[in-house]
């Protein structure tokens, strides 16, 4: 009845625990617009996870009480450990590294009731900048820039972490990216944190009823959705909007959240 | 190195060897290995120019083969290749810089990696509650804090206020832990600045009755603004003036929010046409139930009215309004909070308007022009006093309401006289709800009782006298009067207990309603009360109705199906004098219901809900004598109850494509249903209209298709919309002695696109398309309606704002004509980017339309309504923040 239908494929254990801090403009045309959210990168011997640090917390949650019987009492108890943890809808997926092949890069989601997934290779194309060294959260970072999904990136990492690894789907460094924005500074994440799990972590595929789609294809669905939300406010809910400055500022509402941060 | 390996290499070093001739690039290859000869993969490899390895010429990874290969372009005479990995140790290893192929052993050695962690986020977590600080989220061209919850994570705040958290609305809004407003929380998040405000607290699974907490799972969101300072004064203020002929909108809206008590009072007043009645209605509800909707005012008698057109009321209405509203609460000691809230309205309505009637009778047509020009005198106060215990042992709320109205209205008909009306509508409403929750066992018992005494002593004057053929032997004469008094005293009481065994529960509840109503009507001629039986009223009546509920419900899978069970006991006793009509009555009803909702695949669903119902109508229909309900109208009832008993059916699909953007319902729906009353009407050669309910078993029918269709095109952020809709009633009539069909037929459908794709301009359109046929015995009638609206509105920067909005109407009758109307507003918005003010001007009704014309048919009648709408009118605004 509650989350459990889905599957937990246990296929790496956790290396290291890396913490990013993303904020992000949802609005591209605002700098007040600026949302943050902490998202977790697990590094394991051969596949890496990245997800919203609540998305994996909650996932704990309901892996503890998946074989207690579905009772109101057991949806009481992980309702009351997980309700507070909030994600915002850009960063509600989970990214996989090298899974299920080498060099393949797994996106799945939840969408509107559906589980969307994206397989993709990885193909970024980085340049190394030199002579542009610097220190961040006391690790020597080298500078790197590419460009992915309509934006163009500049890359902080640190061969003192040799993990050819980062957030989102950024990776192919022959190091750990410590920081990364895009040059209109719109997407940022940065390395808050770097610890070694105190006890076994296991790295989990959770499996769900997908729907494969391309990135493409996620980003005209999150736009979607935003519409949908609009219409449900203006529609549904029976509301209508005679003064033209407030119809005005709902449909700039709706645009604003325009600013996945993939780019097609 | 096996022999495919080496014949590998040796093809690699010819290449390179070429390479090297023509690119002028090195190339190195190579094969990573443990000393355990295992293939190493996800390796790092830098090259490092000579100079030093600060600087990187080129990087690999190494493949799952444990292969990697660089190529690069240098100059140097040799390189250095770096060797970094989590579980080997660092290696540099310097080559001569020429295309080679190399083998890299590497010891195992565990890369000590220094750990990390920096401090401090603007949002953290205890338990159910999470705090945003507000400093963090707020930015300087912020003023309220419902624009800072905008920006904070999870949050949504629509235009009309209200807070979306993770997509569902937020139960409560708190201010310092108190809940004043209940879900007018809108003015308080609109016009409280940020600043006064330390921290947001969202309150998730909050339960607000502390007795449930931790026992009865609640999956709401609240949310509770946490004060900087003890005390808190600010508000909203507005001015605008206009012409023509002068106009006025005003809005005051001051607010004092402290630890003990908090107050929001609100003076408003405009003859602009803003409706302020909507604000002074409250639409209070709790659990997903509207609460106080029994204290609605009754319309017992009243003028005959313009209709209005299915447009903004604002095109229209002709007022002026004032509006004050008191909010107020006071904690009594720390579980317990009394609270008043107190709302007053004043309005003089003004509406114009003409009617022509077209009566079909046995062997003509008879038509009827009347021009009607009304005034309508609203007053009412409603206030309502709630105490609110709320502890860990104990719940209880008690709301007591007074709603008092003192309504007038009258007007003036047109017609082959003058025909003058007044009527006085007053209305004395006292209630009282009571809920009540005592724990039992493990579970709880819910007691709710709800009480309430309505006094409505209504009256309506017409002069010249009316009817003289009937009440004046034929003879003009001054005045007639109808005296219209209901007194009544209505009661709801049950007890509601649930049991769950998931996917099972069974909610049982067991109460009673009843009623007890006097009613007394009565015609004055000149000053002389009628005698006449058939001309009065005067009934008392009770009716209590014994009921008990049971409803099961189920869900588990893709599978949810419920079963209502509610079986009743009614009684009815009467004492009628004028017309020997007392009596008992006692009946049992059964009305169940089902439902079944069904998830066929990822992006379709289906719904069903089958319902059978038998019910007592209004019982003051046992009435028998004539009462007057309007200059040129008699209606009598049929001194019996009504008796109401049918089915209802309806079923919808659902299709969701998230990804495609595709989103559709068909739904159809239908209802069966049997009267044992059928209103007969009589229209006499002069146009006196008598109405009368009589014994006669009468059948009548609907059903209704409607199709949604939507696609959200994302490359021009547009949303298309087609909408459809057919419907047809039957129902059975008199005609001539004998029953005969009425059919309504409307055949709609609204195409609509609204794109937002450019930062500076937004655009909507749709269409209307409308076609209503009427057909019975006598006639056949069918309408068309059409209407295209559109709107734009430009930004040239942030302070500007232009908006334009336009309506075209186009309305057609077979053999009556074809009329036209057209709409503009425009309006300009200017917001400087520093200071408490904001401009807007506005032009209504640019092009002066001065009447809208509307048809309406019943079975007896065709009409054609003309409605007089509000002039092109300008008004300037200032906006001031307190």
């Amino acid at each position: 009845m509650y989350a459990f239908a889905q599957e937990y494929i246990l296929i790496d254990t956790v290396k290291l625990n890396c913490i990013y801090w993303y904020e992000f403009q949802q609005d591209s045309t605002s700098r007040y617009s600026l949302k943050g959210q902490e998202m977790i990168l697990q590094i394991g011997e051969h596949h890496s996870k990245f997800a919203a640090v609540h998305t994996l917390f909650n996932d704990s949650v309901l892996m503890a009480y998946a074989n207690e019987p579905n009772s109101q009492a057991v949806f009481d108890k992980i309702w009351a450990l997980t309700g507070r943890n909030i994600t915002h809808s850009y960063c509600k997926h989970y990214i996989y590294k090298n899974y299920p092949g080498k060099d393949t890069i797994t996106f799945t989601s939840y969408l509107n009731h559906k589980y969307p997934k994206i397989v993709e290779h990885n193909s970024l194309n980085w340049r190394l900048i030199n002579n542009s060294d610097t220190t961040i959260l006391d690790y020597r970072c080298k500078k790197a820039t590419t460009r992915y999904a309509g934006r163009n990136y500049v890359a902080w990492f640190t061969m003192d972490i040799p993990v050819s690894d980062g957030p989102h789907k950024f990776s192919g460094l022959p190091g750990l990216i410590v920081k990364i924005n895009d040059t209109q500074n719109q997407h940022c994440f940065q390395l808050t944190s770097v610890e070694k799990p105190k006890w076994i972590q296991p790295i989990f595929f959770i499996k769900d009823n997908f729907v494969e789609i391309t990135a493409k294809e996620y980003t005209d669905a999150l736009n979607v959705r935003m519409s949908q939300l609009f219409n449900k406010i203006q529609h549904e809910d029976g509301i209508t909007i005679d003064d033209d400055e407030q119809k005005s500022r709902a449909l700039h509402n709706v645009k604003s959240r325009n600013n996945f941060i993939e780019l097609y | 190195m096996d022999t495919e390996n080496i014949t590998k290499s040796i093809c690699f070093s010819i290449f390179i060897i070429l390479f090297q001739q023509v690119s002028g690039q090195t190339m190195i290859k190579g094969l990573i290995i443990s000393t355990d000869k295992e293939l190493l993969s996800g390796i790092s490899l830098v090259v490092h120019p000579k100079e030093g390895i600060s600087n990187m010429i080129t990087f690999a990874i190494a493949d799952q083969n444990g292969a990697f290969q660089f190529q690069y372009t240098y100059a140097g005479d040799s390189v250095g290749v770096s060797v970094r990995s989590m579980n080997y140790k660092d290696i540099t290893i310097w080559l001569a810089n020429k295309s080679q192929e190399m083998l890299i052993e590497l010891p195992v050695s565990v890369h000590e990696i220094k750990e990390v962690r920096v401090k401090g986020q603007p949002i953290y977590g205890r338990g159910d509650t999470i705090n945003y600080i507000v400093n963090s989220f707020a930015y300087q061209n912020d003023r309220s804090i419902g624009d800072v919850i905008n920006r904070m994570p999870g949050f949504e705040v629509t235009e009309r206020g209200e807070i979306y958290y993770q997509g569902n609305p937020i139960d409560k809004y708190y201010i310092e832990g108190l809940d004043l407003l209940e879900k007018r929380y809108a003015i308080a998040n609109r016009n409280l600045p940020h600043q006064s405000v330390s921290s947001v607290e969202v309150l998730q699974n909050h339960q607000p009755i502390k007795m449930l907490e931790s026992k009865i799972a609640s999956d709401a969101t609240s949310l509770n603004i946490k004060l900087k300072n003890g005390i808190a004064m600010t508000g909203t203020l507005y001015a605008g003036a206009g012409l023509s002929p002068f106009l006025h909108d005003i809005n005051l809206t001051p607010m004092v929010f402290k630890k003990k008590q908090q107050m929001i009072a609100s003076w408003q007043s405009n003859n602009t046409g803003n409706d302020l009645n909507t604000q002074h209605q409250p639409l209070e509800f709790s659990n997903g139930v509207f609460t106080g909707l029994e204290n609605i005012k009754p319309e017992f008698v009243g003028i005959s009215s313009v209709s209005h057109p299915p447009i903004e009321t604002g095109r229209y209405l002709d007022n002026h309004a004032n509006l004050l509203t008191y909010n107020h609460l006071v904690k009594v000691n720390p579980t317990s909070e009394l609270k008043i809230n107190g709302s007053y309205y004043n309005d003089k309505i003004f509406e114009e308007g003409s009617v022509t009637t077209s009566y079909f009778l046995d062997e003509q047509t008879l038509t009827i022009n009347e021009l009607t020009k009304n005034t309508y005198s609203k007053r009412s106060l409603h206030t309502d006093l709630t105490l609110t215990q709320n502890n860990a042992s104990k719940y209880l709320n008690d709301q007591l309401s007074l709603n008092r109205f003192w309504d007038g209205e009258s007007g003036v008909i047109r017609a082959e006289a003058e025909q003058s009306q007044r009527a006085k509508t007053p209305h004395i409403s006292v209630s009282n709800v009571l809920d009540v929750l005592l724990p039992l066992k493990k579970n709880f018992l819910r007691a709710y009782s709800f009480i309430d005494y309505n006094s409505s002593p209504q009256k309506i004057v017409y002069q010249p006298g009316v009817f003289p053929e009937l009440f004046h032997n034929g003879d003009q004469y001054e005045q007639t009067i109808q005296n219209y008094t209901v007194r009544n005293l209505v009661s709801h009481h049950y007890l509601q207990f649930t049991l769950g065994h998931d996917p099972w529960s069974l909610e049982t509840e067991t109460g009673v309603k009843y009623e007890l109503q006097h009613m007394r009507t009565f015609i004055e001629v000149d000053g002389a009360v009628l005698t006449s039986d058939s001309l009065n009223n005067d009934l008392d009546w009770s009716h209590s109705e014994w009921y008990l509920k049971e409803k099961l419900q189920y869900g588990k899978g893709d599978i949810r199906a419920g079963i209502d069970l509610p079986v009743s006991l009614v009684t009815y006793h009467s004492e009628y004098p004028y017309h020997d009509n007392s009596g008992q009555m006692r009946k049992i009803f059964v009305s169940p219901s089902f439902y079944l909702k069904y998830d066929i695949s990822k992006y379709l669903s289906a719904k069903s809900t089958l319902r059978y119902s038998s019910e007592l109508g209004d019982a003051s229909r046992i009435s028998q004598g004539y009462i007057l309900t309007s200059y040129r109208q008699m209606t009598k009832q049929a001194g019996k109850v009504p008796l109401k008993e049918g089915y209802h059916y309806r079923f919808e699909l659902e299709y969701k494509n998230l990804v495609t953007g595709f989103f559709s319902t068909l739904l159809w729906s239908g209802a069966r249903n049997s009267n044992n009353l059928l209103i007969q009407h009589n229209v006499s050669q002069t146009g006196m209209l008598y109405y009368e309910a009589i014994n006669q078993k009468n059948r009548s029918l609907s059903d209704n298709i409607a199709v949604k269709l939507s696609q959200f095109l994302s490359g021009m952020q547009a949303t298309i919309d087609l909408n459809g809709d057919y419907s047809r009633n039957k129902k059975e009539y008199l005609v001539t002695g004998s029953l005969g069909w009425l059919t309504n037929q409307l055949f709609s459908i609204k195409p609509a696109i609204s794109i937002s794709h450019w930062d500076f301009l937004d655009f909507e359109y749709s269409y209307l398309f409308q076609l209503i046929q009427q057909s019975s015995v006598q006639a056949h009638t069918s309408v068309t309606q059409q209407k295209h609206s559109g709107s734009m509105f430009i930004t040239p920067s942030k302070q500007h704002l232009i908006g334009i909005k336009c309506e075209y109407h186009n309305i057609k009758q077979k053999r009556q004509g074809n009329f036209d109307v057209f709409f503009t507003n425009l309006s300009y918005r200017f917001k400087p980017s520093k200071g408490k003010l904001r401009y807007k001007v506005e032009m209504n009704n640019l092009f002066d339309i001065s009447e809208l014309v509307q048809f309406y048919n019943s079975d007896i009648s065709i009409e054609e309504s003309r409605c007089q709408l509000r002039p092109r009118q300008l008004i300037a605004t200032v906006f001031f923040e307190l």
